[in-house]
């Protein structure tokens, strides 16, 4: 199937893009092709991985160029694409998901309503995000801005990126510099107080993506939780099993100042950003009693749904 | 200006060779250096075995021979869509064979064929020598055009890295190309431009002379000859695949 192979999608991701840098930027006509240009570059992501990842169930076989006498190859919706980019994209999270899907929906809303989806639409309430979200999911297949959109609109996407992280890393300087001074501002003993219940909360805390770190404001022991972004191989050492999970970290709590940062790019700027890894570990017993049992579950649903 | 090409780079008929149906070391590295090849074919057998020692050679046309016949042919007598129906006698401007297919052939063997005469040239443009800077290869690499004469249309660049894994294919045919918006319309000015600065090679065909151009990197174009009559030109060309 021609139309799930990588190059395709990748063009076509380009023309629709010079469809909307063809346009008035503040007409409803920019954001509409651009929607349809993300929703391209997304899918070409997947394709670079492995074009069945675009496919329907029904149509596997088809990604895999067999003929099967479809005539029509259906395609995964738009919202499985974005979820299987969240899981193959580095820094792809749940803001990007939920950006994304805004765009998506509100193209949907353009062509199959009467209402007018893009024409209230600035580029300052999307643009900024768009090209970040772009350059994730270009950078994931080896290409660039420069190469999406040209060097002079990559140029000016790159700026509105950087303007747009420095805008978020003053917010949460403001933020950390806030719980910093209410802090000094108590009592040594209080502080000390703080700190000691703060350790004990964080080590109670239990969350699988848990990952403790140095409060940026008062130097206290704060908690990280992120999104799962993919398992290593399951590995025997001893008599357990481990397993290493990365996360993309998406929230910060301490408990000695209550500062909180959400969302990827606030942990970013705060210092703390990067990706992380927690062991898991298993007990062989239990892990393979699991997995009996689900393929017990499995089977059994199997035999029901032949009946 | 034109560079003639010095027949006596491989003027060695193919057929007097130890190895008959394979280029030399030497040979094969001068294609693969220059991106073309000047040598002596002595006959149509001969071409095709040179060819299959390439890759797979293939019809150009359904049901085709491997073998086509290429004769100047008037417009009106020239098949809908071909070069010869837009120009008949004149000029070919520089293009790259089989365009329209998704992957075009690698390599394209022309030979003069038996008994023919031509007083056309044909000019040879390796396109690494086109000079162009990285941001108007750049260019070249992210316009899309759109690309026609097939059952199903596609997009492609002029330059494309992500068609064949590990090659950068050149494709340029304006009679079955056309840029896909008014941004790519760039592209086709830089290398338009391009062509116009370059030092083409002119190879002047002779009995059992052949050409082999490296399609994926290599632009041609037919020179001048006279605009009233085919000359007795007749060249035959085989197509090649090859990913290597």
């Amino acid at each position: 199937m021609d139309g799930w192979t990588y190059d395709v999608l990748w063009q076509k991701a380009k023309l629709y893009m010079d469809r909307a840098l063809s346009e008035d930027r503040d007409g409803p006509l920019f954001p509409f092709w651009a929607a349809l240009g993300l929703e391209l570059l997304a899918r070409a992501t997947l394709a670079r991985v492995h074009p069945a990842l675009l496919a329907e169930p029904d149509c596997i076989l088809m990604a895999f160029g067999y003929d099967t006498g479809d005539k029509v190859a259906k395609s995964v919706m738009a919202k499985t694409v974005f979820l299987r980019c969240q899981k193959i994209v580095p820094d792809f999270g749940d803001t990007e998901l939920k950006t994304s899907m805004s765009i998506v929906e509100r193209r949907n809303e353009e062509l199959h309503s009467g209402t007018l989806a893009f024409e209230e639409f600035p580029t300052r309430v999307w643009l900024s995000s768009f090209y970040r979200i772009c350059k994730l999911l270009l950078t994931a297949q080896g290409q660039s801005l420069a190469s999406f959109l040209g060097k002079d609109e990559a140029d000016a996407a790159e700026t509105m990126i950087a303007t747009s992280e420095k805008e978020t890393l003053a917010i949460v300087q403001r933020a950390i510099a806030v719980k910093k001074s209410e802090f000094e501002k108590l009592e040594s003993s209080e502080q000390k107080r703080k700190h000691s219940i703060a350790e004990n909360s964080s080590r109670e805390f239990e969350e699988p993506s848990k990952r403790t770190e140095t409060c940026p404001a008062c130097a206290g022991r704060g908690v990280i939780t992120g999104e799962r972004v993919r398992a290593g191989a399951v590995r025997l050492e001893g008599d357990s099993m481990y397993q290493d999970i990365a996360f993309l970290p998406t929230n910060f709590r301490c408990y000695s100042c209550d500062l909180e940062l959400a969302g990827h790019a606030s942990l970013h700027a705060a210092g703390l950003g990067g990706q992380y890894s927690v062991t898991e570990s298993y007990d062989p017993v239990q892990y393979y009693g699991e997995m009996f049992m689900e393929n017990l579950a499995a089977d059994a649903e199997a035999e029901y749904q032949n009946e | 200006m034109l560079v003639h090409a010095r027949p006596e780079l491989s003027s060695v008929p193919i057929s007097d060779r130890d190895e008959r149906l394979r280029l030399s070391v030497h040979e094969g590295e001068q294609l693969s250096r220059q991106g073309w090849l000047e040598l002596y074919v002595p006959s149509s057998r001969d071409l095709i075995e040179l060819a299959q020692s390439l890759g797979r050679p293939h019809a150009t046309r359904a049901g085709g021979s491997i073998i086509d016949r290429l004769v100047p042919t008037e417009r009106q007598q020239a098949r809908r869509g071909t070069m010869s129906y837009h120009l008949g006698f004149e000029e070919f401007p520089f293009h790259t064979d089989g365009a329209y297919v998704r992957i075009p052939p690698r390599f394209i063997l022309l030979r003069l064929a038996d008994g023919a005469d031509s007083l056309r040239p044909t000019l040879v443009c390796p396109f690494s020598s086109l000079s162009l800077s990285n941001g108007e290869s750049d260019t070249l690499t992210r316009d899309v055009w759109v690309v026609r004469r097939s059952r199903r249309p596609f997009l492609s660049p002029i330059l494309s890295d992500a068609t064949v894994h590990g090659h950068t294919l050149l494709r340029f045919d304006l009679f079955c190309m056309k840029p896909a918006s008014s941004r790519s319309k760039r592209s086709a000015q830089i290398l338009e431009s391009a062509l116009e600065r370059a030092n083409p090679v002119e190879v002047i065909w002779t009995p059992n002379r052949a050409l082999i151009l490296d399609n994926w990197r290599t632009l041609h174009a037919r020179g001048e000859g006279p605009l009233d009559r085919n000359e007795g030109r007749i060249l035959e060309r085989v197509s090649v695949q090859s990913g290597g």
